[in-house]
């Protein structure tokens, strides 16, 4: 991978747009998917005929309930006679999608490309995580019918072993988090809870209790990304996609280190380079990392280097990571206050990134100084990171 | 602009089963062939990796968990694409004009033989609320498409397979074309027709088959010992997924697809200027539809042309000569790669037996096959400007 | 400013009204366990745990592949690994695979198996949950409790669970 070198073609976010996150909505996927490529493109004062192509994000099929799920959603992504795809990196489908959206224009191929990510989970019955079951692998690990839960709780048990970690500081992310959402229209899971209310709330797989997690939500979201020539001819405050990263390691999670996503650590890398970003402490605004259960937010601070190994509940402690902190973690409220529909929830970030940056956040603004601004996800068998790093104009 | 070539292939089948491989164990061995092919080390020598996979035809849900270690891609960029791999290529063409990206490597595979219900996988593909209800094998379209285009243009029944003898017998010179046969025109006509007008022999077979493909820079490729294969211009594009709104006969994304790499190839007169054409055949009018489509003879004279032999391997403008998806079967969504696979052997003159004299551009088309409105057209030349 | 598009939520008024369909795919495999995991499953039916070794990196891989992917080449040879090993992580699910509340709680976690350089087992932990919350577990060895011979099928179930080799106080 070339690193230090110009972008060949600039690509910008102009424009974004969200459903509302709910525990059941009744509109169909396609129209899920409908609504928030309208509203991006509202947002861009576009109009469907100018996208040139649409990237579709969307986790497992069996959600939705349609096999090649891509082909289902292309009508409500308004991808008629356009190239239209999906791609699929697990949980860490939404900000990849954007990444994917990126090369689309970076490539030169196109000018105006729709990046729209949607999950209905409210289909699979009789419960979404029974849909999880057939993500282990087919021979060795599924006859012990694992639920999904178990695998983070493991993650989140070692992460606690290793450095040390106590429960109570890691239930302040879902205090903050769910905190922090009051402010979000599309939120489904906001609210004042306690650390006394984390820790009292119904335990499903020790360490993991109830208000850890994300809930399983509907919904969609959106961004449209164009190329610096056109950006310019369509708003004053493009938002700059600066740096790219993905990585995936081995599927065999049991022989890995769980309690460091090393993974993330060279996603990370491939996108600060590309940003040329060394100090991404300092430099770094604010960061949208993905918080499905409330250590995955500390964890992922710590594979991103925004945190020392295992220093990363400090920093919640210590207020840093508040809204109005040194560096804001989650302001939009995260997946554990907006909702986990889960691609959408990772282009959820994607729209943070773009309100924060061009000042269009409202009560959840933070404090916008270098311009930089992270947004992170992550999934499948606890092996695969997304980064995407963009700049205010 | 920096152009972006093919440098190494590989496969492992297509068969009709392989069941002495995991689906994993299968592209391990199609990518050990394919990194060998331009001796490249997969550990430190590739940028980015795709897969390109669906989870009901791999059977794991969220697949992608599974496309890491086969491939050398362990704690590399690897994602998954899931449309037709011809349009999953796209992407690493893509990746590379970016300029940030040397070597792109993407995979491809089938394992058909894993998939016990396929008939009601591709009814799970159908429109949930209006399409998937009417109880029958959702291949009743194609018996639709191919009635129409016979009516249409006043053909008989019997010339449709006339695509079928010329391709399974293309294919037995083919020696990874396992479903090649020596039919004859009598042997058709009484067979009994499974969606009529369709017998059996035409409608291709899926298959097992597992394919890789090295994608790289011009600047990379001059550095390592390939034969580069340029992929001079890549397209793909999608009409509704509905099968209700659709024409049965003007496939419009054809037209899309196919103009648009025409215009970026600067090709006027495609018949003329482009040497063969590997074409999606999984049906046997379907190579019909998609030459008409794809403008390289009149509306409705596809059929007359195969019955003059002008798309005959020794014909002014040979199409399949691999054989088509009628003698290698259709490795579900691998079947672009596959395609990839034998055009980059026809342009590197080893295709063998079936080696065309003058094979220096190449066309392909491809479909992601019933209920889909996917097409890619791709075109493919070994020499850097056509 | 940001702006929201209404989409409809289920309201207590559309109790009784026809929302949905119902659809139950039938998707069926029989997916080619490969060489590998084929000879992997047929040891387990003899009460015994295998590995391929990599020579070059020197690991043994459990359950065994045909390819290193560290060094992506071929491994070398098949080697019998013991069926104990020291629990990395462990936790006590009180949940179904489908999320109901299960009858009895359940210890799972992962084995990093003996001498094999970093192989895990994911499986089955018979101990107390107390040992899981206070961590005493981890760390600890741990070995195999299989069927009974005539019981094994050639299936990760072979295992019944994991064991304490000392008891834990």
């Amino acid at each position: 991978m070339k690193t230090n070198i110009n972008f060949r073609n600039r690509v910008a976010i102009i424009g974004a747009g969200m459903t509302i996150f709910r525990r059941k909505l009744k509109d169909t996927p396609q129209e899920l998917t409908y609504q928030a490529t309208k509203m991006a493109l509202e947002s861009a004062g576009m109009d469907f005929k100018d996208v040139e192509a649409c990237v579709i994000g969307s986790a497992p099929d069996a959600f939705d309930g349609v096999h090649m799920k891509g082909e289902h959603l292309s009508d409500g992504a308004l991808a008629y006679l356009k190239p239209v795809k999906r791609v699929f990196v697990g949980g860490a489908t939404g900000v990849f999608t954007a990444i994917s959206a990126w090369w689309h224009v970076a490539s030169g191929m196109f000018d105006v490309v729709v990046a729209v990510a949607e999950e209905k989970m409210s289909s699979a019955k009789p419960h979404p995580q029974a849909v999880f079951l057939h993500i282990w692998d087919p021979i060795t690990e599924k006859p012990l019918n694992p639920n999904l839960i178990w695998i983070f709780a493991m993650e989140m048990h070692r992460y606690m072993h290793k450095y040390n970690i106590k429960k109570e500081d890691i239930a302040l992310v879902s205090v903050k988090n769910k905190k922090n959402a009051l402010d979000h229209p599309s939120a489904s899971a906001a609210g004042k809870y306690t650390v006394e209310d984390v820790l009292n709330s119904e335990v499903l797989v020790y360490p993991v209790q109830r208000l850890d997690i994300s809930p399983v939500t509907d919904g969609a979201a959106a961004i449209v990304l164009a190329s610096e020539k056109v950006a310019r001819r369509y708003t004053d405050s493009p938002v700059w996609i600066e740096g790219v990263g993905w990585n995936l390691d081995s599927t065999h999670w049991t022989s890995r280190e769980l309690a460091y996503p090393l993974y993330l650590e060279y996603a990370g890398n491939m996108a600060y380079k590309m940003a040329n970003i060394d100090n991404p402490r300092k430099q770094l605004d604010f960061a949208e990392v993905y918080d499905p259960f409330n250590y995955k937010e500390l964890h992922h601070m710590e594979g991103l280097k925004l945190a020392d190994k295992g220093k990363a509940p400090e920093m919640v402690r210590e207020g840093i990571t508040q809204r109005d902190g040194d560096l804001p973690i989650c302001p939009s409220g995260g997946l554990l206050g907006v909702g986990n529909p889960i691609a959408a929830a990772g282009m959820m970030k994607v729209c943070e990134l773009y309100w924060q940056l061009t000042y269009q956040a409202d009560k959840r603004q933070v404090r916008i100084k270098n311009g930089y601004g992270l947004a992170q996800a992550w999934g499948d068998l606890m092996q695969v990171s997304t980064v995407i790093i963009t700049r205010g104009g | 602009m920096n152009e972006v070539c093919i440098i190494g292939i590989g496969s492992y089948g297509p068969s009709p089963t392989s069941n002495e491989v995991s689906f994993r164990e299968g592209v391990y061995e199609a990518a050990v062939r394919a990194y060998s092919d331009c001796g490249i080390d997969p550990r430190k020598d590739v940028d980015a990796f795709i897969a390109c996979e669906e989870d009901y035809n791999v059977g794991i849900s969220i697949s992608n968990e599974f496309s890491v270690d086969q491939l050398g891609a362990r704690l590399r960029p690897i994602c998954t694409v899931c449309s037709e791999s011809l349009a999953v290529l796209a992407s690493g063409y893509m990746l590379i004009k970016t300029g940030q990206f040397d070597v792109v490597v993407v995979e491809s595979h089938s394992k058909f033989s894993n998939i016990d219900t396929y008939e009601k996988i591709l009814e799970f593909a159908m429109d949930p609320l209006y399409e998937r209800y009417l109880e029958i094998h959702p291949y009743y379209y194609a018996s639709l498409q191919a009635r129409y285009y016979l009516n249409k243009f006043n053909y008989n029944e019997e010339d449709l397979h006339l695509v079928t003898v010329k391709n399974k017998r293309n294919g037995l010179k083919n020696p990874r074309a396992k479903f090649a046969s020596n039919l004859d025109l009598k042997d058709l006509k009484n067979a009994p027709k499974i969606f009529d007008p369709l017998t059996t022999a035409d409608i291709a077979p899926n298959s097992d088959a597992f394919y890789v493909i090295v994608l790289a820079s011009k600047d990379f490729a001059e550095k390592v010992d390939s034969k580069p294969i340029w992929i001079k211009s890549i397209y793909w594009c999608s009409e509704t997924s509905s099968l209700l709104l659709r024409d049965l006969y003007d496939l419009k994304p054809i037209k899309q697809v196919s103009e648009k790499v025409y215009e970026k190839s600067n090709i006027s007169n495609p018949r003329n200027q482009l040497d063969f054409a590997e074409i999606d055949d999984r049906f046997a009018h379907s190579e019909l539809l998609h030459l008409e489509g794809a403008n390289f003879v009149k509306q409705g004279e596809a059929l007359k042309e195969v019955s003059m032999g002008s798309f005959d391997y020794e014909g002014d403008f040979p199409v399949n000569v691999s054989g088509g998806y009628l003698s290698l079967g259709v490795p579900l969504d691998a079947g672009g790669l596959s395609r990839v696979y034998e055009a980059c052997l026809q342009l590197r003159k080893e295709a063998g037996r079936m080696q065309l004299s003058n094979a220096k551009n190449a066309f392909i088309l491809t479909w992601r096959g019933i209920p889909t409105s996917t097409y890619c057209a791709a075109i493919l030349s070994n020499k850097g400007s056509i | 400013m940001q702006k929201i598009y209404q989409s409809t939520p289920v309201k207590k008024e559309d109790e009784g009204k026809v929302l949905e369909i119902t659809y139950k795919p039938e998707a069926k495999y029989s997916l080619s366990a490969g060489q590998a995991i084929s000879r992997f499953l047929n040891e387990l039916k003899k009460g015994r745990l295998i590995g391929r070794k990599c020579n070059n990196c020197n690991r043994i891989l459990v359950p065994p592949r045909v390819y290193c992917d560290i060094c992506f080449r071929p491994t070398n040879e098949w080697v019998y690994v013991k069926d104990e090993g020291i629990v990395t992580t462990a936790v006590v699910s009180y949940i179904t695979v489908d999320a109901r509340k299960a009858e009895k709680e359940q210890v799972v976690g992962v084995i990093q198996l003996e001498d094999t350089n970093g192989a895990g087992i994911f499986h089955r932990i018979n101990v107390y949950p107390k040992f899981v919350m206070n961590r005493k577990i981890f760390g600890k060895k741990v070995k195999a409790v299989w069927k009974e011979e005539e019981e094994r099928v050639g299936d990760i179930n072979d295992i019944l669970y994991f064991q304490p080799v000392e008891e834990l106080k």
